[in-house]
């Protein structure tokens, strides 16, 4: 046991995990995340604060992990290297263990061109597989610069990162996931999957390599409620890969949000029954987070189950 | 080289309010390449200022000046009247030509007249792209001669982010993915397994993070200059 | 008001054309040989080629004097440097647009492309930019006057 969080636990006693996504308010509302926190309490098992998402100010993911901790729910909060260096990250992370935060999912960040301060300069002094092994450093008691932490039990983190099977070149997306299972990388979370096929041939690769059983692969979902922004993804937003079925299916559909739901759903049911060594889902339903508990229910993960 | 464009002349034209006698100061190095501040940019802006002062019924004088570099501030000596001359000098040098003038003529009031941008390559008639930064600890031997610290935009060591695709890079579909264009080329010559390996975090401190550089060479350094 | 508008009837537009010697400045010669009028006011000026124009020429001589410039090259496809007349017209834009931003009229820069025979051409060109500057006035940016 690295840290020994709810998410921690539950896959290493073989548990297919559920975990969802929070993104905290663009303002120092902390009701906003403690009302998301009651409202899926129970119907994942850890949830995801994202770190300035796409380069819009919010709150700290750090905050936010924060007051869901303090509520009894397990945070896995995203760290970015676009906004600080490696001193404001070791300190952040030491910050985030001393508040009781044990989850940290490690990313190198969207560029901030497109975010609300395309102006800010960014810092990029690491990158996401230096940024694991510099807290995969700090929990075997090291800082980055090889100085021991002295005088106290080192942080324990539960380490997290991001794997992108609809980026290119596709055939090194299995070589920069092992790159950062060497780093020290305990979860994988994947960038959501619209294109099955794709995902597929890509845990293909990653079986081939042993890497399901290096770490635990949690297959990134998202429930679309629109067919224009299934389209506008599938054409315009980097990193992703919409199917044309997936497109067509909401086109398709009378109620657009009931077939998004469904859809996700039957992608769940899919992976779990098709596709071998992956541990877990990760719903990312953005702006849509009330609908989590629907998905977990009609997808058959309902009770989450609880461990000591 | 190192690659700049011309200010918009509004800002160049706000920034000599008031003067009387101006002199433009062009530079034979790199901004003569690339179209920014040779001896016929000093000639065009001269020309636009004259005009515009004109037409506003603010005549000015402007003095016509180019040196063979004005990162070698001995170049200087050959405009000195010009310069002594004038009230206000507009640099189209690159940065480090605007503060030659600066520090050359101290008590001159000096204006830069371009925008210095990057160091780069001139790939076409009328375009230019950047090729490096000046980080101090050049990489490119592990990278298959394509530095990830200037064509990757987030400088990462270990790419390509999820952000790659179709060769691309996520801030725009004109720009290629720094990372792409590494594994292609480390694929040519045979070394894309290199990749395998994590490039620790960059050492820094030799790029500007280590605060402004200076390099002296005791080799090449004279008596007299100690 | 009086005396306005008599300068202005004695307003006389000077004008500088930069003429290709393989079209413009052949098309001027024929308009002179065959008597066609045209303004006294035009300097002729002979390139090798339209291509070799260059914003500085045209600045300098809207600054040195003249109210409006222009610039006669070979018809589109047919420049003997393949892309001369392109690229003349390209630095003409950018010049137009620098002289609008510096509060000088762009209209005051025409360009045209002819053939060497078209002598009317030539003088209908000209005559359509002096009656354009005339309506204009005296270039406001010339520093020699």
């Amino acid at each position: 046991m690295k840290a020994g969080s709810n998410l921690e636990k539950l896959l290493r006693a073989g548990e297919f995990v559920a975990t969802g996504e929070i993104g905290p308010p663009k303002s120092c509302d902390a009701n906003v995340i403690t009302h998301a926190g009651e409202m899926l309490r129970n119907h994942a098992d850890a949830f995801n604060l994202t770190d300035n998402q796409t380069a819009i100010v919010r709150m700290s993911s750090i905050a936010a992990g924060k007051i869901l901790t303090d509520m009894g729910i397990d945070p896995i909060i995203q760290m970015t290297c676009r906004d600080r260096n490696r001193i404001g990250l070791q300190s952040d992370a030491l910050g985030a263990a001393a508040l009781g935060i044990k989850n940290v999912l490690c990313l190198s960040g969207d560029h901030q061109r497109f975010g609300n301060h395309p102006m800010a300069k960014n810092v990029w002094d690491m990158d996401a597989i230096t940024l694991i092994q510099t807290l995969d450093g700090l929990r075997k008691g090291y800082f980055q610069n090889g100085e021991e932490i002295k005088k106290c039990e080192p942080p324990k983190f539960f380490i997290g990162c991001a794997a992108n099977p609809f980026a290119d070149p596709f055939e090194f997306r299995v070589t920069r996931l092992e790159k950062k299972v060497d780093a020290g990388a305990d979860f994988v979370q994947t960038q959501c999957i619209l294109d099955m096929e794709r995902f597929e041939r890509w845990m293909e690769l990653v079986r081939e390599r042993g890497l399901h059983e290096r770490c635990f692969i949690t297959a990134g979902l998202m429930p679309i409620k629109s067919a224009k922004g299934a389209r506008y993804m599938q054409k315009n937003v980097a990193g992703m890969m919409v199917s044309d079925e997936i497109c067509e299916r909401l086109e398709k559909a009378e109620d657009v949000k009931a077939e998004g739901v469904q859809l996700v759903v039957d992608q769940i049911n899919y992976i779990r029954k098709n596709i071998k060594g992956v541990a877990g889902v990760h719903i990312m339903a953005v702006a849509w987070e009330e609908i989590i508990p629907t998905i977990i229910e009609k997808a058959g993960l309902a009770p989450r189950p609880k461990v000591s | 080289m190192i690659i700049a464009n011309g200010k918009p002349i509004e800002e160049v034209l706000k920034s000599l309010e008031g003067h009387k006698k101006v002199a433009v100061l062009g530079c034979r190095g790199c901004v003569t390449v690339c179209l920014a501040g040779g001896e016929k940019e000093v000639g065009i802006l001269a020309s636009q200022i004259r005009m515009a002062r004109e037409q506003a019924g603010q005549p000015v004088e402007v003095l016509e000046g180019t040196v063979e570099r004005q990162c070698d501030y001995e170049y200087f000596e050959q405009v000195k009247d010009i310069i002594e001359e004038a009230d206000a000098i507009v640099s189209i040098a690159c940065g480090v030509g605007v503060q030659g003038v600066a520090e050359t003529f101290p008590e001159k009031v000096v204006y830069p007249g371009l925008n210095t941008m990057f160091m780069g390559a001139n790939l076409n008639v009328g375009v230019w792209a950047e090729r490096c930064q000046g980080c101090g600890n050049c990489v490119l031997e592990i990278s298959g001669g394509v530095c990830p610290v200037a064509r990757c935009s987030k400088s990462l060591m270990n790419g390509p982010c999820g952000g790659s695709q179709n060769g691309k890079c996520e801030i725009s579909k004109d720009v290629d993915c720094g990372w792409q264009l590494i594994y292609d080329r480390l694929s040519k010559i045979g070394r894309v397994d290199s990749l395998r390996n994590i490039i620790p975090p960059k050492d820094w401190s030799t790029s500007r993070d280590g605060g402004p550089r200076k390099l002296v060479r005791e080799d090449l350094q004279l008596e007299s200059g100690k | 008001m009086a005396g306005q508008v008599a300068r202005l009837e004695t307003f006389q537009p000077e004008i500088v054309a930069f003429c290709c010697e393989n079209s413009g400045y052949l098309a001027a010669q024929m308009a002179i040989e065959a008597k066609l009028s045209y303004p006294q006011t035009v300097t002729l000026v002979k390139l090798p080629c339209s291509g070799r124009v260059d914003a500085l020429f045209l600045l300098k001589a809207l600054e040195n004097g003249a109210d409006g410039v222009m610039v006669l090259a070979c018809q589109k496809e047919n420049c003997k440097f393949l892309k001369g007349n392109v690229r003349a017209e390209q630095r003409i834009e950018a010049t137009r647009k620098t002289l609008q931003r510096i509060g000088i009229q762009p209209e005051r820069v025409a360009f045209c492309h002819l053939a060497a025979n078209m002598g009317h051409k030539f003088v209908e060109e000209v005559r359509g930019l002096y009656g354009k500057l005339t309506e204009l006035g005296p270039n406001p940016g010339k520093v020699r006057k």
